[in-house]
């Protein structure tokens, strides 16, 4: 398919911003720093001060991934609250850290008791000094943690967990299975916490404990050396470097799956633990500075007085936060452009998340130099749009890790579908993916703005003369010790996060209630750029609709199922992309599960039951067909990868000749049907890639007629069903692209009906179609959408005398519709 | 006649093509800067940004000239902006340097960063708040104190000179920032220069016997007194000022150096080399130098001790006893080697 120039352009920008703003400073701060002697103030102080610093990073991150580990099994299992108890773990981290500590520490003041108590206590008082800016970050970290662990307890295995819960004991359970199999996430929590606390400032410089982050953030001002500044910052590249190569690995598109609910997800004591927390990290510190602030007319006061400098500071760090976006966006763009640019992305991918976690005096000295080795006039090093960089390669990681989980496998389908419709890339975005996902997007840049708003490590070096910054004046007031404006100035804050979680609640509720009518979308677009012809037909004869399934890991739950057989006894076969075929009464009660031996390059998409009863299933992502017998037991596997004969790209179906042969259809650019013989020989192929008459673009099913002899082959991508005969040889098409009946968009599979007629299931049109032995259509049933009746991006049909059985893929369930 | 989704996809093209350049038009020429007629200044001032902003604001008022601020971090103080200094030699972009101590000013001066500047006579202030080459001018004194817990230091207690915190009495209850820095670099460098590198080195390791604690500023150091963590701290009048408006239980005494007396740390204002806007630059060291500026700092929470002997009358309870009689030179001169004894005895 070819790209637009849009995309392209997109792409490149991210990649010029990529290699202009972060690549190119960080290259050439090292290699200018490769061989240099580091300066005495290094050895003396930084490196004594590494150890201390990473004892102290690691006990906080590791009290961070306690505390946050039953927050995550709520967030990782419960299904009413999972938006609150996201918007529940956001908040806390909203809040700056120097904020979070400056209003505990109004506690501590010498003018209140606690203070006052303490400051008779000169032992306690130092205890509770030293240990406060720990407790502190304890407090802002945890949520973060337990978002990390959240998304490792959402994808365990639930059937798992509940054979554990018949081996023994809730603590030997925890320790012996819950714990092994959250190991990654727990590593990847601690570590993501503990990078960023090693590079921390603020919280440890208004506390006055010196730590490695503390002195890096004014070693370039002591040194004046970027050298040193960059001899100093390589440990925590190496850090930062390793901890995004492992985050990368995880933030793979949908790799966040719904929560699965086990059974002892909603004990009290833990909603109770929930809420202790939560007020010990949001509700005393704001009410801290609330009970603090003496007078409202000082907000007045603050307004007057500061007003613009808060314009001033939202200009960079809002410019920064939409350059971010748009380097995320760049970077997406960019995996569609082949091999190459999914490389060039995946490497963006990594360095951006570095950036996140290095300390923004190393992010600052990094620009700093680029800008004296490009000889930048003042005009540009002195403009904000200096800051902006700086802000953007502190957040970009943010910006890059929130792009990809909101990508869908979804995605990829709509842009395909719109594009067959004749939209561009722009009108694709415009009519497609803006009404979809805008809330998350828009959410995600104002949470950057925020944070934008109050970073100081990278702001206060880079700050050019004559720009107000909010932050530096924060931290300044903390310095002077004027309470009562710092109270102002963070309450002020605090009222416009408020203001942001107010625009991200109405985002969400109507991105919900946009979900529940995303069919209207492809609708929509259907009728904006593809022409705007009717293509609903009267409903044919169903008579009464039934569904069962919905979200989830466990049984008689999906995620996103693709295939579907019945076997003789009306059992009906569903794999989905856990990997499990479950296996249905054709009620919808769940009988039993066979779990596919391998599902980390892919999942099938093609399940059959063969003539002997067994189930034949192509596992498409592993290039091969495997054969179950009754019991679920692998009996033999046919193919493997290859473009020779006997061998397989990502083969898709499996049919059956009256006389055992077998019909396997694949693409991948192969795109033919191979036919084996019953023991699994290959015999012969035929078909070959292409859009014209004998070829084949993406065959994704097959049905035998055998009273007829012919071979149905759904050529989705080609919008048409091939007639063959049993030998290979071509008699003609069914259907040609288009909306209006007669014509499929995307049919993804078939099912063969007694009069030998079809019903061809169409994924791009979400609806099935009646086709009579002639060829001709006799109409379609079905629209986009959420509510019984309708689809969205339906998979696979499957039909007995009575009833059709749909994969209704995109609503995670599958219906029933019943014939007169 | 071109489609509409060609049309839509040049729209797009032209957007990201031209986006970049809007930005950095913007970026350049939106810094808050004077309309193109008003003339302007750029200052870097490393005073408090409180005590800075209302005296720039009345130059502002009084000549119609744009201030163009870039104020320091406490973090950092006044060496981040010395750092700027240096390192934007070549290109200047500042035209004045208000500094909130002098030994910084005096090494730039020495470096060649600071350009001689004719400003109006001034023969009532003493001769040490003058360079002899005319690069700079003090005004608005801080001296260095002696802060202490007003409960658990008290009567005879209370140190009052330098050698008072090296008995151990004080140990592990003295705070003093980082000597890297702002005004305790120059005050360690005062020590060399008043009692000769080799007392000064025994003072540096009484005090590291004593287990000084080093925090990130002088500010903190108050803090962590008032809050019971330390009972004194080696600081600034204007931070024990600030912890006195907030009704912290501090008090001070002038840190007299073997009853010499007590270094005395003036703001300074001195003309960038090269930079962009001398003219206007020579009218706001002239106001900063004025009896004006300097009542509006004497008036201000940081209550600097006015170098005016006229002006200084009017504000008695800021009058210093004894100032430490040594040339701001001398202890410009002991800095490097102050900061690097200090970094090697007190880490």
């Amino acid at each position: 398919m070819s790209r637009s120039g849009a995309t392209r352009c997109l792409a490149g920008t991210a990649v010029l911003l990529w290699a202009g703003v972060i690549l190119g400073p960080f290259v050439y701060l090292f290699a200018t720093a490769w061989g240099a002697t580091p300066p005495a103030e290094l050895t003396d102080t930084i490196l004594p001060l590494a150890i201390r610093s990473m004892a102290l990073a690691a006990a906080i991150a590791g009290a961070a991934v306690v505390l946050g580990f039953i927050p995550a099994m709520l967030l990782g299992s419960s299904r009413r609250f999972s938006a609150w108890l996201l918007a529940a773990m956001i908040a806390p981290m909203l809040l700056p850290r120097y904020v979070m500590y400056y209003a505990w520490s109004l506690l501590l003041s010498p003018t209140a008791g606690l203070g006052q108590w303490l400051a008779t206590r000169p032992a306690w008082a130092e205890f509770v000094g030293t240990t406060s800016s720990s407790i502190v970050l304890i407090l802002w970290y945890w949520p973060l943690a337990a978002l990390l662990l959240a998304a490792g307890w959402r994808n365990l295995d639930a059937d798992m967990l509940r054979a554990a819960r018949l081996d023994g004991s809730a603590r030997r359970r925890f320790f012996g299975v819950t714990l092994p199999l959250l190991r990654r996430s727990i590593a990847l929590a601690w570590g993501v916490c503990f990078v960023l606390v090693f590079s921390e400032f603020g919280a440890f410089h208004l506390a006055g404990l010196r730590t490695v982050g503390t002195e890096m953030a004014v070693l370039y001002e002591q040194t004046g050396s970027t050298a040193a500044v960059a001899i100093a910052g390589w440990p925590m590249m190496l850090a930062a470097l390793a901890i995004s190569l492992l985050i990368w690995r995880r933030i793979k598109p949908g790799s966040i799956q719904p929560p699965m609910e086990p059974p002892s997800a909603g004990r009290p004591w833990r909603w109770i633990y929930l809420l202790g927390l939560w007020g010990l990290s949001v509700a005393v510190p704001v009410g801290l500075l609330v009970a603090g602030a003496e007078s409202i007319s000082r907000f007045a006061h603050f307004l007057t007085l500061h007003g613009d400098e808060l314009g001033w500071s939202l200009l960079p760090a809002a410019t920064a936060a939409a350059a971010a976006m748009l380097l995320a966006a760049g970077m997406t763009a960019l995996e569609r452009l082949g091999r190459a640019g999914r490389i060039i992305s995946g490497v963006m991918c990594v360095t951006v998340l570095a950036a996140m976690f290095l300390p923004g005096s190393l992010v600052a000295a990094a620009i700093l130099e680029m800008l004296v080795a490009m000889r930048a006039p003042w005009t540009i090093s002195e403009s904000w749009l200096i800051v902006s960089a700086g802000l953007m390669v502190r957040m970009g990681g943010v910006a890059v890790i929130v792009l990809r989980l909101i990508r869908s496998g979804a995605d990829e389908h709509l842009d395909e579908m719109a594009h067959s419709d004749g939209a561009t890339s722009a009108q694709t975005w415009r009519y497609v993916h803006l009404p979809r996902n805008w809330a998350l997007p828009a959410g995600a840049m104002g949470l950057l703005t925020m944070f934008g708003l109050t970073e100081i490590s990278a702001t206060s070096v880079l700050l050019p003369a004559g720009l107000p910054n909010f932050a530096q004046r924060l931290l300044n007031q903390m310095h002077y010790a004027r309470d009562q404006e710092v109270i102002v100035s963070c309450l002020v804050l605090i009222g416009a996060y408020l203001l942001l979680a107010c625009g991200l609640g109405v985002g969400l509720w109507a991105i919900r209630r946009q979900a529940t009518s995303m069919g209207l979308i492809v609708l929509c677009l259907a009728m904006t750029v593809g022409g705007c012809g009717d293509s609903r037909e009267k409903p044919t004869d169903i008579r009464e609709i039934k569904t069962f399934g919905r979200t989830g890991r466990g049984r008689g739950e999906f995620i996103y199922p693709r295939a579907i057989t019945r076997d003789a006894q009306g059992l009906l076969y569903v794999v989905d992309k856990t990997g499990r075929i479950q296996i249905f009464n054709p009620d919808g009660s769940w009988v039993r599960q066979i779990q596919m031996p391998a599902i980390e390059q892919g999942k099938p998409t093609g399940l059959t039951i063969g003539p002997g009863g067994n189930l034949y299933v192509a596992d498409t992502h592993y290039h091969r067909v495997v054969e179950f017998d009754k019991a679920g037991k692998i009996v033999r596997t046919i193919g493997c990868f290859g473009r020779g004969d006997g061998q397989f790209i990502f083969p898709t179906d499996i049919a059956f000749a009256p006389d055992g042969r077998i019909f396997v259809s694949e693409y991948g650019g192969n795109d033919r049907i191979s036919i084996f013989t019953s023991d699994g020989r290959f015999l012969s192929s035929f078909a070959s890639p292409g859009e014209g008459r004998g070829k084949l673009s993406r065959p994704s099913a097959m049905s035998v007629d055998a009273k007829k002899g012919v071979l149905y082959v759904v050529d989705s991508c080609n919008h048409r069903i091939a007639r063959y005969d049993l030998a290979g040889k071509l008699l003609g098409y069914w259907g040609s692209v288009g909306t209006e009946a007669g014509r499929l968009r995307y049919p993804y599979d078939i099912a063969l009906l007694p009069d030998g007629g079809l019903v061809v299931c169409e994924y791009g049109n979400n609806r099935l179609q009646w086709f009579g032995p002639d060829g001709k259509s006799r109409g379609t049933c079905g629209q986009a959408g959420r509510r019984p009746g309708q689809l969205a991006y339906p998979w696979g049909v499957v039909a007995d005398g009575k009833c059709l059985y749909i994969i209704d893929s995109g609503n995670n369930r599958i219906q029933i519709w019943k014939r007169r | 006649m071109k489609s509409p989704a060609r049309f839509s996809r040049m729209n797009i093209r032209l957007l990201i093509a031209i986006l970049p350049a809007v930005l950095i038009f913007a970026g350049v020429g939106c810094n808050r800067s004077a309309a193109p007629d008003q003339p302007r200044v750029v200052v870097y001032c490393s005073a408090d940004q409180n005590i800075a902003e209302p005296i720039l604001a009345a130059f502002e008022a009084e000549t119609g000239i744009k201030v163009v601020a870039r104020f320091d971090d406490e973090a950092t103080k006044t060496l981040g902006l010395v750092q700027r200094l240096r390192a934007q030699a070549k290109q200047p972009v500042a035209d004045v340097f208000w500094s909130s101590e002098v030994f910084y000013t005096i090494r730039l001066g020495r470096e060649g960063l600071l350009a001689t500047c004719d400003l109006p006579k001034q023969p009532d202030v003493p001769q040490q708040y003058f360079d002899k080459q005319g690069r700079w001018r003090a005004f608005g004194l801080r001296a260095r104190v002696i802060a202490y817990h007003t409960d658990r230091v008290t009567g005879k207690n209370i140190p009052r000179k330098l050698e008072d915190l090296l008995t151990p009495q004080w140990r592990g209850r003295i705070v003093m920032a980082q000597p890297q820095f702002g005004t305790t670099a120059g005050d360690v460098a005062s020590w060399f220069a008043h009692y000769g590198p080799q007392r000064a080195k025994e003072i540096l390791r009484a005090l590291k016997a004593n287990k000084v604690r080093l925090v990130g500023g002088n500010s903190t150091a108050v803090r962590m007194v008032a809050t019971g963590r330390a009972d004194v701290a080696l600081t600034d009048t204007d931070d024990v000022y600030a912890a006195q408006r907030n009704g912290w239980p501090i008090a001070m005494t002038y840190l007299d150096q073997n009853g010499k007396g007590t270094l005395t740390i003036p703001n300074t204002v001195s003309l960038v080399a090269g930079g962009p806007n001398p003219a206007t630059a020579r009218k706001l060291m002239a106001f900063l130098l004025s009896e004006k500026a300097e009542r509006l700092l004497a008036e201000s929470d940081s209550h600097n001790t006015p170098v005016q002997p006229g002006l200084a009358k009017q504000f008695p309870a800021y009058t210093i006893d004894r100032q430490l009689d040594i040339s701001y030179e001398a202890i410009a001169d002991a800095l490097p080697a102050a900061i690097t004894a200090a970094g090697e005895i007190l880490r």
